[in-house]
């Protein structure tokens, strides 16, 4: 067997040259709904209130989404894998009642189609209080003056 | 409802559609043709360019209805009706010019345009030309190569295709 130094042709190039590639946005199933995010435009802020009620009135709109309808499938993920050297932190798939960076997720908007979905997000209405943010990387080393993770013991 | 009337890739085809729905939608949704793909969707990353009249465009800035009246070319009419793959396709698997290849057919519409008018293309030229076309994985360098070497098969077949 003799692989290094050798020079071998792909076998999956012909398919993704032709256009024949699949990728996960080309997957179309029957019924398949389609959703849109509403992002925090704040580096730090509470989410006070997220109220869907506007959005969900519009035609075609399904649900929308935020972090207290999640129920159980609302549990963080962890980001990173567990290192005695990292600190991680675990995420949840929408913003539990704070957003921690510009664009974070707060709710989904799920209609019938894209172009529904990203109309009714106009309607979603978020209330925030804004936070105090860190604007470089200097507030967040020791001392720490200002971290967005209330769990963690020098916060 | 808006009905519209293109040429894609040799075939006339026929849709009726709103009037802001995108070409690239079109292509993708109405006609299947899920070799153009939506990267950034707002004209910076040139994964969805196609061919319009035989320019490149981005279809995620074109409305479909823009595009009534129109050939249109994607990446699925590049290769040979026998299968045969394009020059500039073989370039692009000879020279591992693609990795996930999401923003292969962009590429290969670009270059397609540009070969067809530029038939001895410098490095430099290849570079500026892909400028408005963004790969995150494989780096330029081989996409670079791929560029040349398509335009040397090209120059060596006659008329570029």
């Amino acid at each position: 067997m003799k692989f290094v130094g050798d020079r071998y042709l792909r076998k999956e190039d012909p398919r993704l040259l032709t256009g024949r590639g699949q990728y996960v946005g080309d997957i179309a199933l029957p019924g398949m709904l389609h959703a849109a995010l509403v992002r925090s435009p704040h580096a730090h802020a509470r989410i006070v209130r997220v109220d869907g009620a506007r959005a969900r009135e519009h035609p075609g709109v399904v649900d929308v989404v935020s972090f207290l309808d999640l129920g159980s499938a609302g549990r963080p993920f962890p980001i990173v894998p567990p290192h005695p050297e990292l600190r991680g932190h675990n995420f949840s798939m929408l913003a539990d009642g704070r957003a921690r960076f510009v664009g974070e997720v707060v709710a989904a908007v799920v209609a019938d189609s894209r172009y529904t979905a990203e109309d009714a997000r106009e309607l979603v209405d978020v209330e925030y209080e804004p936070l105090p943010s860190a604007q470089t990387h200097v507030p967040g080393l020791p001392p720490c003056t200002m971290t967005c993770r209330t769990t963690w013991p020098d916060a | 409802m808006h009905a519209v009337r293109l040429t894609v890739n040799g075939t006339e085809r026929q849709a009726r559609v709103m009037p802001r729905l995108l070409l690239a939608d079109l292509l993708r949704e109405e006609f299947g043709l899920t070799g153009t793909h939506l990267g950034c969707e707002h004209g910076a990353c040139g994964a969805c360019t196609v061919l319009v009249d035989g320019e490149p465009v981005r279809s995620c800035l074109l409305f479909a209805v823009q595009a009534d009246g129109c050939r249109v070319d994607t990446v699925e009419g590049l290769a040979g009706a026998d299968g045969a793959l394009h020059p500039l396709q073989e370039a692009f698997r000879a020279r591992h010019a693609l990795q996930c290849g999401f923003c292969t057919p962009g590429m290969l519409m670009t270059l397609t345009a540009y070969l067809r008018e530029h038939s001895s293309p410098t490095e430099s030229d290849i570079r500026e030309i892909l400028s408005g076309n963004l790969c995150r994985c494989t780096g330029y360098q081989n996409i670079v190569q791929a560029g040349l070497d398509a335009a040397a098969a090209l120059r060596a077949a006659g008329a570029p295709r």
